[in-house]
């Protein structure tokens, strides 16, 4: 019985062809039925897996071939670039396998490569017309051999790396595969012996085969059997023939399908007695993820081809595009800021010109008089700014001269600098506030006064003026009679006076100038 | 019937990134160049208009508070333009109130005069005007002047003022008794210039 076991491989479709019936395999897979192996010409059977495919059309196909028609080589390549490389390898395997339908190689290392290729007689070829399902993904083919050869390994560790599995399919034959440090060096199908055939038959023949298999190798370079590490798939009823009748081998390691896939923790366990390896394969598949050498038909390949141009030409476009909006951004990244900062200012003279046009609505009763309003007040400060005025000065004048004197004339007149120096004609006239008036004395005095009488009374007067006017200078600029110094002095009996008591004298009153 | 593309989609892409990658440089110094040669002006012109709002607000404030010192008609009175006959006409009148005789007047011509004390420019006019009259005392004289220097519009400013005792010292007082002189500064809005049409 074949269980099924989850893994975190894909949910697939697992065919193992063989030259005598399939083996289906659906793995993780809701609903799906269990494995079932279908005979050649089977009709029924075949139908049955082409039915549960057609069920699962979004499911994916892995056809694993076992058959016959099948050969490898391996080759030696000499240092060569990529191109030139892949060129050679697809000349050998033009050369090698010229009538093959399916061609692939694997590199192994070391310069080596293993070429593959599978003829189209056989099942093959009405397999690949069943797998066609329209609307699905196109089936992935795989080599037994060369997907199991590090299943070899794993079975029959050998400490110089060679190992044998020999494995007796259902799909038909005898199975050996042969791996070099896990690496398909040799594989071999021959016929399995009859159903019918008893132990020691059966054990005979596939010794007989395994010396086969040695001879080869001896040409590949093993020079000793016990250089060999073997792992036999057999049922339990063989172990002890097997083991007496095998030749000398490094190990050999006889087990059952079931122990092998319980030792390797396979998601598929064949049923216990199972004598075939099918469902081994299949599990040692099914946990694979990716093919190491995938088949394709020409088309499939061609389309293949592609579809990954088209893959990778998405993936550069994307990243051209990326790069190029990079580049885009840093070379329009001082344009953006520009037209922000001008789109930043517009937007702003716009909002500002908004709110002025808003406030000019809200003032415009109160600000459209505004320069009336501070013209008027201004003007209105103007003429109301304190002027000069004789007023003062006259009011403390006839205070000054209380009783002593009586004023004949009075002449007054107030220029500032500017009004002086504008005045050219006046130009020595001294600026500012002068007061220039005549005085008579009271009472009068007798025609007969003496002139020293006389200056006295007009003396006390300038005396008494010069007191009522703090700030004034007070000057005498004439008595009734030449008494200046600037005067001429005479004898002629002349006083100045008209008439008796009528002396008159002239004062000078200005501001003093500190 | 047209074969299918399959590669065009990716190709058009990279047709579109080179298309970018090789024509945003000259795009954006395109781009740049003309809002950079926009830019001066408009943020000028931002910054006009914030002067204009501020000088705005700045007037509205100033505005409410003169409505507090000035009302509309008396600012139209502070700034009517002067009438030089009828200044004569006040000045005859005010001198037959004092009981003025012999009374002369010369009103001078206009000069415009510009003042800028208070960092407003005002545009008035000075004139002079000269004053002769016969009066019974010199209280009277200079009571007329102080008259003058109220009923005429503006600034009046006494710039010589003289009195002559007519007769002696010694004259009995009659009606009139001196004589005065007086020159004033008039400082006013001027009169109106352009009587009919717009000033």
């Amino acid at each position: 019985m074949i269980l099924p076991f989850a893994k975190r491989s894909p949910a697939q479709f697992i065919l193992l062809l063989g030259d005598e019936g399939i083996l289906c395999t659906p793995y993780r897979i809701a609903a799906a039925p269990p494995p079932f192996f279908t005979r050649t010409g089977n009709e029924h059977g075949v139908n049955a897996i082409h039915a549960l495919l057609a069920r699962y059309p979004q499911v994916p196909v892995a056809l694993l071939i076992d058959t016959l028609e099948q050969d490898f080589r391996i080759d030696t390549l000499p240092r060569l670039n990529p191109f030139d490389r892949a060129a050679l390898i697809k000349r050998r395997l033009q050369q090698a396998f010229p009538d093959a339908f399916l061609r692939a190689h694997l590199v192994q290392g070391g310069g080596r490569v293993l070429l593959a290729g599978v003829g189209n007689n056989g099942p093959l070829s009405a397999w690949l017309q069943r797998l066609e399902r329209p609307g699905a993904a196109a089936p992935r083919f795989a080599l037994l051999p060369v997907e199991a050869a590090d299943l070899a390994a794993r079975l029959a560790p050998a400490e110089n790396g060679w190992s044998l599995l020999l494995s007796r399919q259902q799909a038909g034959g005898v199975r050996q595969i042969v791996a070099r440090d896990g690496k398909l060096v040799f594989t071999r199908l021959t016929p399995s012996v009859p159903p019918d055939a008893g132990t020691g038959e059966i054990a005979q023949s596939v010794v007989r085969d395994l010396r086969a298999t040695l001879g080869y190798l001896g040409r590949l370079g093993l020079s000793d059997s016990r250089q060999l590490a073997a792992a036999i798939l057999a049922p339990p009823f063989l172990h002890d023939a097997l083991r007496k009748a095998a030749p000398p081998l490094g190990t050999l390691n006889i087990l059952s399908p079931r122990a092998a896939a319980l030792q390797l923790d396979l998601p598929f366990f064949p049923e216990d007695g199972d004598p075939f390896g099918d469902a081994l394969f299949v599990g040692w598949f099914a946990r694979r993820k990716k093919l190491l050498m995938p088949l394709m038909t020409p088309d499939r390949r061609a389309a293949r081809q592609g579809v990954l141009i088209r893959r990778w030409g998405w993936r550069a476009a994307v990243a051209a595009l990326l790069l190029a909006l990079v580049l885009g951004g840093w070379q329009t990244h001082d344009a953006f800021a520009t037209i922000f900062k001008s789109r930043r200012a517009a937007y702003e003279l716009a909002a500002l010109r908004h709110e002025l046009a808003e406030e000019q609505a809200a003032t415009g009763s109160v600000t459209a008089p505004l320069g009336r309003l501070r013209a008027a007040l201004e003007r209105k400060r103007l003429f109301a700014a304190p002027q000069p005025a004789p007023w003062p000065l006259l009011a403390a004048l006839a205070r000054g001269l209380g009783g002593t004197a009586r004023l004949v004339r009075l002449d007054w007149r107030y220029e500032s600098a500017q009004e002086a120096e504008n005045d050219k004609a006046k130009k020595d006239r001294p600026a500012g506030e002068i007061l220039a008036i005549d005085l008579c004395l009271v009472p009068a005095l007798d025609a007969t006064a003496s002139k020293d009488a006389i200056v006295a009374g007009f003396q006390h007067v300038a005396t008494a003026l010069a007191t009522t006017l703090p700030g004034y200078t007070v000057a005498v600029t004439r008595f009734p009679f030449p008494a200046l110094p600037q005067e001429t002095l005479s004898n002629d009996g002349k006083t100045g006076a008209d008439a008796p008591g009528d002396f008159t004298a002239a004062f000078m009153i200005q501001k003093a100038t500190p | 019937m047209n074969a299918p593309r399959p590669h065009v989609p990716w190709l058009a892409l990279v047709a579109l990134a080179l298309t970018i990658a090789f024509g945003s440089g000259p795009l954006a110094r395109i781009l740049q160049t003309s809002a950079a040669q926009r830019l001066p002006a408009l943020e000028t012109q931002r910054a006009q208009a914030a002067k204009n709002l501020r000088q705005l607000q700045s007037d509205a404030a100033l505005a409410r508070k003169l409505s507090g010192q000035i009302d509309a008609a008396g600012a139209a009175r502070m700034l009517a333009p002067v009438d030089r006959l009828q200044a004569a006409a006040q000045l005859e009148r005010a001198a037959a109130a004092s009981g003025l005789r012999h009374f002369t007047y010369t009103i001078g011509a206009e000069h415009p005069v510009t003042v800028t004390d208070s960092g407003l420019r005002q545009k008035l006019a000075r004139c002079s005007i000269r004053l002769a009259a016969d009066a019974p005392l010199d209280t009277d004289a200079s009571a007329f002047i102080v008259r003058i220097q109220k009923i005429l519009p503006g600034r009046v400013r006494v710039r010589a003022f003289s009195l002559t005792r007519i007769g002696g010292a010694n004259t009995p007082l009659g009606a009139v008794n001196l004589r005065f002189t007086a020159t004033l500064a008039w400082l006013s809005n001027g009169a109106r210039t352009v009587l009919a049409g717009t000033p």
